[in-house]
């Protein structure tokens, strides 16, 4: 790499590595689509077990034609935003209760940590009893996974302020009230940030749980109806569709902090 | 003159509790001080020095003894403690936004601070883009904001190196002194207190009791600022003896 002599020159530089690495991340792609193309074409894959491009994007086109596409996709995000905005505010909450009362915190902490280590995913099948085999159940599930990891990081952020910080505030006579609003709460916006990143994934895994176990619709359906029936075109579908979705609401919560840091 | 007496501390003892049992940091701790005075209390680190401007400004009640203050007390701490995501005129007017006196009348004099001690021009830059010495004169102005009686200085110089030190002890020394205000500054460095303050306590090992109560006095050629104190002849006497003293108690 030759070293920038003008302010110029490295802009361009810069210009040159950024295309370069779009090009590479295409030429990866397109790449492995079209080597997996030609080795199910070949036959050097079993396409029964591992399926092709090909079939993979004809059957898209037919879902995508009749709109069914939009239904799946559409239940799922929004099965998904639910437990999302559910668990994320209630376990915000329960972290606010708890550093406001200490004793309470102490008192919990064992259970958190139990709960917190438990696979969340073996309760799915009794939340799914409680809460009723369908949407609701299903968002119990995504709120269920997301909610304790967020009441037990929030409450360490909020706990791991520097005291010096709060004596300060003291110091002008502040409130308790006034300390958590004035300090605690920007001081750990980004780390909610973070939290909420966390979580959004976090709620795709519990609704894609809950959706193998009771549902009719969605892309956990369409992945386990397809496995059962033995189509591994749409069992791919619908995890492209997911990587897709996946990576849309990342970079939907990405611009909103953007957004966010900025104002 | 005879000069209002601010703070008074009669025989102040303190006693925390930990799980290890009770541990005395005070005993015995007699002081005033007077308006207009600035006075020290120098011990060795951990003595418990920082205790005594909690019983001043009643974060903490004495287990022994009284303390009575007149006026108003601000704290000045060792780091600025400034917020990152506040600019500087934010930082400076936490104190009042906190007691709910944003008032034209107050910010007009936020607004005088800032121009007098050269803060004007980066009300609006962050915490993040000033210098150390910058940062800890953005923290006294933000005390001296809600317009405090009584400054409490906890260490105040400790966290910056040895050149910005000089600078800012002497920064601070004339802001006091030009908004006419008391302080008691506690600190560890034997020079920071002689050159700063009117009268020095100082002070034991843990549990910290006064060995002795020093006024001080120099002969000085202008005006008294810490940089000046220390060419007085008689700063090297008071050096020695405080060392001295300081020497045998350890």
């Amino acid at each position: 790499m030759i070293e920038a002599k003008t302010f110029e020159q490295y802009l361009v530089q810069r210009k040159r590595e950024k295309y370069l690495i779009i090009f590479s991340q295409l030429l990866l792609l397109f790449g492995f689509l079209f080597f997996w193309e030609i080795a199910a074409r070949q036959e050097w894959i079993d396409t029964f077990l591992f399926s092709n491009p090909s079939a993979i994007a004809k059957i898209f086109w037919q879902y995508f034609t009749n709109g069914t596409i939009w239904l799946h996709i559409g239940i799922t995000m929004w099965e998904t935003l639910l437990g999302f905005l559910i668990g994320t505010t209630a376990g915000l909450v329960i972290a606010v209760l708890m550093w406001w009362f200490p004793l309470a915190a102490k008192i919990l902490d064992p259970f958190l940590v139990v709960l917190n280590a438990l696979p969340k995913t073996a309760l799915a099948p009794i939340v799914i009893v409680w809460f009723g085999a369908g949407i609701s159940g299903i968002i119990a599930v995504a709120v269920f996974i997301s909610i304790i990891v967020t009441v037990l990081s929030a409450y360490s952020y909020f706990i791991n302020m520097d005291e010096s910080k709060i004596k300060m505030l003291h110091s002008f006579g502040a409130t308790k009230g006034q300390i958590f609003y004035k300090l605690i709460l920007p001081a750990n916006i980004g780390n909610m940030a973070n939290i909420a990143k966390i979580n959004i994934g976090l709620c795709l895994i519990g609704v894609i749980v809950g959706e193998f176990l009771v549902s009719r619709y969605g892309i956990g359906y369409l992945i386990v109806y397809g496995s059962q029936v033995f189509r591994l075109d749409l069992v791919m579908m619908g995890v492209v569709i997911l990587a897709v979705c996946a990576w849309g609401m990342n970079t939907l919560l990405n611009t909103l902090e953007h957004h966010i840091k900025n104002h | 003159m005879k000069q209002k007496t601010l703070v008074q501390l009669n025989h102040a003892a303190m006693m925390f509790f930990t799980q290890n049992g009770a541990l005395p940091v005070l005993e015995d701790i007699h002081m005033t001080l007077k308006q207009e005075e600035i006075c020290a209390f120098l011990g060795p680190s951990g003595c418990g020095k920082s205790t005594i401007l909690n019983l001043i400004s009643g974060l903490l009640k004495p287990t022994d003894g009284t303390v009575s203050l007149e006026g108003k007390v601000g704290y000045m701490f060792q780091r600025d403690q400034l917020l990152e995501w506040r600019n500087i005129y934010k930082n400076i007017t936490i104190g009042l936004e906190l007691q709910h006196q944003m008032t034209a009348e107050r910010l007009a004099e936020v607004d005088k601070l800032l121009q007098n001690y050269g803060l004007w021009d980066f009300r609006f830059h962050f915490p993040n883009q000033l210098s150390g010495g910058m940062r800890q004169r953005v923290a006294l102005i933000r005390t001296l904001a809600v317009s405090p009686d009584i400054l409490l200085l906890d260490e105040p110089f400790s966290a910056l190196d040895s050149q910005t030190r000089l600078l800012v002890s002497e920064d601070i020394y004339r802001i006091i002194r030009q908004e006419k205000k008391s302080a008691v500054l506690v600190t560890h460095d034997i020079s920071e207190a002689i050159s700063f303050a009117d009268t020095i306590y100082l002070l034991s090992q843990r549990p910290a009791r006064i060995l002795h109560q020093l006024p001080i006095r120099l002969t000085l050629e202008g005006e008294r600022t810490p940089l000046n104190a220390r060419k007085a002849p008689e700063f090297q006497h008071y050096f020695d003896f405080i060392w001295e003293e300081m020497v045998q108690n350890d």
